[in-house]
C-alpha cells in the first residue's frame, strides 16, 4: 500500500466541491432554450459565473466571462497542486498559441493583441524573445521550433508553416513531460489527442484536395496511429479509413464522425465526438481520490464548459438555430 | 538485563507497540480525510459536519490500541500495583505476541481506512445525501481491526499470569 | 415670352438652321436614351441575379464561420486568420457603355507566402474547426462574382446617372428649345410680314397722294 500518494488529499476534495458547480446539462439546455443573449445569460447570472455576468456591460462581450474564467481556473489548479509542473504542462498550449500570435504580427508588422492570460511564460517577455529572435529561455524543443520557424519563414513565408511546426513541438513536448513525470495517464491522454488531431486534420486535408507531402507535414508525428499509415490512405476514398480503424479504439469516433461528415458535409459531428472521446478517457482518471488526475479532469471539464457556453452564446447572438447549437453541444459527465 | 527478568520488558513493549503503531495509523488516516476534508470544505464550509464524521472513523484504531495497551497494563500490574517484575521471558513474549495483532492490523487498517473516508469525502462533496453509504464503505474496515482487537484481547485473558 | 432679336430675314435663316439642327439633335439624344435604357435593363437584371446569388452564398459562407467562430475561441480565430496566403491586385480600366465610362475591375491573386502547396488556409490544424475550412473556402471562392457585382453596379449606377442627364436634355429640347425657336421664328415671319404690309400701304399712300395732286 502506497503511503506517500496522499498529496493531493487537499487538491482533490477541493476539485470534489468544485466539480459540483460545473454547469449541468439541464443548464445548458436553459440556456438553449433561451429566446435570446440575454434571456441565456441571465441563466449563466444563476451559476459560478453570477459576478462576472453582473459586471458585464454588454452581452457581445461574454468572451471576456470565459477568458477570465480559464485564468482563473488554471491559477487556482496551480496553487493547490502540490507539483505545479503538472499544471503547468497543460497551460504550454497558451505559450504555444501567444508564440503564433507574436510571430504573425512580427512578420506584419502589427502589433499583436491577441495574447491569452494563462500561459506560463509572460506575453512581454515572449515578445522580446520573438523581436530579437532570441529564445535561449524556452524549453529546448520550443526553443529548437521556434528557431525553426523563423528559418524556414525566412524562406517560404508560409504563415501556414509557423501554425503546424508550433504544433507539432506542443505536443513532443507535451508527451515528452508527461514521460518525464512517469504518468501513463497523461500520457495516454496526449496521444489520444494526437490521434483525433490527426484524423480531423486527415479528412480535412483529404476535403481540401492537398497531397502526401502537405499532409504528411500537417499530422502529428508520434500517435498512437502511425501517421505514415493515415498518410498512406490520402488517395483512397474515405471509407477506408472507416475500414482500417474499425478495429481500433476510435471505431465509433470515425464510424458515426467520418460518415456524417460525407452525408452533411459538416465536421461538426465529428468534432463533437472527439471531444466527447477525450471526456470520457479522463473519465476513470477522475474517479481516483488521491492523484492528480482529478486536477487534469476538472481543467478539460472547465474547457469543455467554457466551449458549450461560447456555443451557445455565439449561437443566441447570431440566433443560429437552437438544432445546430445542440448538435455542436459538447457531452457533459458530471 | 537490569535486576530483574527480561519478561515485563517485552510485556511493556507489547503494550507500547499496540498503543504506538495503532495510534500512528490512526493519526496518518485522520490525517489524511482531514486534507481531504479541508479541500472541500474550502469550496463548501456546510459540509463541515458531515466530513468531521467520516474523519473520526480511522480514529478507533488508535483507541483499539490504546484499550489492548490498557488490558497489558493492568495484566502485568502497571495499574493497581504490584508490576510483576518477575515475570518470566515466555510469558513476556506470549504477552507480546498477543499484543501484535491489534498493532498491525491497527497500524494498516488505520491507514486503509483512512483512504476510503478520503474517498467517501468525495462522495459527499457531490451527494450530501448519500453520507450512510460513503460511511459504510469506511466502515467495512473497520471490521478488521474489531477483529484483531478481538483476538489481542482473547490471547491477553488466555494467557496465565499470576 | 420676351423675343429680343432683330426680325431680319438673315436672322430668320440662321433661325431656320438652328430649328433644323435642333430637331435633328433631340431625335439623336431620344435614340440614345432609348439604347441607355435597353443597357440599363440588360445590366439591372444580371445584377439582381448576381447579387441574389451573391447573397445566397454569402450568408451560407457566413453561417459557417459562426459555426466555426461557435466552436473555436475568440483569440485562436484571429490568430488563424491574422496572416494572410493571399494578396489580391485590383487594377481598374475604363469600360465604353454608349460613352459612359464604367470600371472594369482586372484582379489577380497573388501568393504572399510560397507554400509549396499553395494552401489558401493560413493556419494549422491542431486549434481550428474543419468548419473555418468550409467557411475560407466559399469565401475565396466567390471572390472573382464579388467582383464582378461591384463592377456591374457601379456600371448601373453610373447609367442611372446619365440616362437622367440624357432625359433631360431631351426634355430640354422637345419642350424648351424647340417652341422656342419655333415661336421666334414665328414671330419673325410675322415681323417681316407686317413691315411688308406696311411698306405696301405706304406706296398706296404715296400713289393716293400723287394721283390727287395730278
Amino acid at each position: 500500500m502506497p503511503l506517500n500518494d496522499t498529496g493531493y488529499a487537499y487538491a482533490v476534495g477541493r476539485i470534489r466541491a468544485l466539480e459540483t458547480r460545473l454547469l449541468d446539462k439541464s443548464k445548458l439546455e436553459r440556456m438553449i432554450d433561451a429566446p435570446s443573449a440575454e434571456e441565456a445569460l441571465k441563466v449563466l447570472a444563476e451559476t459560478e459565473y453570477a459576478g462576472a455576468v453582473a459586471e458585464l456591460a454588454d452581452v457581445h462581450d461574454f468572451e471576456i466571462i470565459l477568458r477570465d474564467e480559464i485564468s482563473r481556473c488554471f491559477a487556482l489548479l496551480l496553487k493547490m497542486s502540490p507539483r505545479p509542473e503538472l499544471i503547468g504542462m497543460m497551460a504550454l498550449r497558451y505559450d504555444i498559441h501567444n508564440l503564433k500570435v507574436l510571430f504573425k504580427a512580427k512578420y506584419l508588422g502589427v502589433t499583436a493583441d491577441l495574447l491569452m492570460p494563462a500561459g506560463t511564460v509572460a506575453g512581454e517577455k515572449l515578445k522580446t524573445m520573438v523581436e530579437e529572435e532570441d529564445f535561449r529561455d524556452l524549453p529546448g524543443a520550443v526553443r529548437a521550433a521556434a528557431e525553426r520557424v523563423v528559418e524556414e519563414f525566412a524562406v517560404n513565408r508560409d504563415p501556414q508553416a509557423i501554425d503546424l511546426n508550433l504544433d507539432r513541438v506542443l505536443f513532443a513536448r507535451l508527451l515528452e513531460s508527461a514521460r518525464a513525470a512517469r504518468s501513463a495517464f497523461l500520457e495516454g491522454l496526449f496521444l489520444r489527442q494526437i490521434d483525433l488531431a490527426n484524423i480531423k486534420t486527415f479528412v480535412r486535408v483529404k476535403r481540401m484536395g492537398q497531397d502526401r507531402e502537405f499532409l504528411k507535414k500537417a499530422l502529428l508525428p508520434s500517435g498512437l496511429i502511425p501517421a505514415g499509415r493515415l498518410a498512406s490512405l490520402l488517395d483512397e476514398p474515405l471509407e477506408s479509413l472507416i475500414a482500417q480503424t474499425a478495429m481500433s479504439e476510435y471505431a465509433a469516433v470515425i464510424g458515426e464522425g467520418v460518415r456524417d461528415w460525407l452525408e452533411k458535409g459538416t465536421a461538426a459531428h465529428l468534432e463533437k465526438l472527439a471531444d466527447d472521446y477525450i471526456t470520457a478517457y479522463l473519465q476513470w482518471g477522475r474517479r481516483s481520490p488521491f492523484g492528480f488526475e482529478p486536477l487534469i479532469a476538472y481543467l478539460w471539464a472547465k474547457e469543455i464548459e467554457i466551449k458549450n457556453i461560447r456555443l451557445i452564446m455565439v449561437g443566441k447572438i447570431n440566433k443560429l438555430p437552437v438544432e445546430a447549437i445542440r448538435e455542436r453541444l459538447r457531452h457533459v459527465q458530471l | 538485563m537490569f535486576g530483574i527478568e527480561s519478561g515485563i520488558v517485552l510485556a511493556l513493549l507489547g503494550a507500547a507497540l499496540a498503543v504506538g503503531l495503532a495510534g500512528i495509523g490512526s493519526a496518518i488516516g485522520v490525517g489524511i480525510v482531514g486534507q481531504s476534508a479541508a479541500g472541500v470544505v474550502t469550496e463548501d464550509p456546510d459540509k463541515f459536519g458531515q466530513t468531521l464524521l467520516l474523519q473520526a472513523l480511522p480514529g478507533t484504531q488508535g483507541i483499539y490500541g490504546l484499550l489492548t495497551g490498557f488490558i497489558i497494563m493492568q495484566r502485568v500490574g502497571v495499574i493497581g500495583g504490584g508490576l510483576m517484575l518477575d515475570l518470566g521471558m515466555d510469558k513476556g513474549l506470549a504477552v507480546f505476541m498477543a499484543a501484535l495483532p491489534i498493532a498491525l492490523v491497527g497500524f494498516l487498517s488505520a491507514i486503509a481506512q483512512g483512504r476510503a473516508a478520503a474517498a467517501g469525502v468525495g462522495v459527499i462533496a457531490k451527494r450530501p445525501e448519500e453520507l450512510g453509504k460513503a460511511i459504510i464503505y469506511a466502515v467495512m474496515v473497520e471490521t478488521y481491526a474489531v477483529l484483531a482487537l478481538l483476538a489481542s484481547i482473547m490471547l491477553l485473558f488466555g494467557i496465565p499470569l499470576p | 415670352m420676351e423675343i429680343r432679336v432683330n426680325p431680319t430675314r438673315m436672322e430668320l435663316n440662321r433661325l431656320k438652321k438652328r430649328l433644323k439642327m435642333a430637331e435633328r439633335g433631340h431625335k439623336l439624344l431620344k435614340d440614345k436614351r432609348d439604347e441607355l435604357i435597353r443597357q440599363f435593363l440588360i445590366l439591372v437584371r444580371k445584377n439582381k441575379e448576381l447579387r441574389e446569388q451573391m447573397e445566397k452564398e454569402l450568408s451560407a459562407a457566413f453561417a459557417k464561420f459562426l459555426l466555426a467562430r461557435a466552436v473555436m475561441t475568440a483569440e485562436t480565430l484571429e490568430e488563424a486568420l491574422m496572416y494572410p496566403t493571399r494578396r489580391l491586385t485590383l487594377a481598374v480600366k475604363k469600360q465604353n457603355i454608349m460613352s459612359v465610362y464604367a470600371p472594369r475591375f482586372e484582379w489577380g491573386e497573388e501568393e504572399s507566402g510560397r507554400g509549396e502547396a499553395g494552401s489558401i488556409y493560413p493556419y494549422g490544424f491542431v486549434d481550428t474547426s474543419a468548419e473555418l475550412d468550409i467557411s475560407i473556402e466559399t469565401l475565396s471562392g466567390i471572390m472573382p462574382q464579388l467582383l464582378e457585382l461591384a463592377e456591374v453596379e457601379k456600371a448601373v449606377q453610373l447609367l442611372a446617372d446619365e440616362i437622367e442627364k440624357t432625359r433631360r436634355r431631351v426634355n430640354a429640347l422637345e419642350y424648351v428649345m424647340i417652341p422656342k425657336i419655333r415661336e421666334t421664328i414665328r414671330y419673325i415671319t410675322m415681323k417681316l410680314d407686317e413691315n411688308e404690309r406696311g411698306a405696301l400701304t405706304r406706296l398706296m399712300k404715296i400713289k393716293d397722294v400723287v394721283r390727287a395732286k395730278m
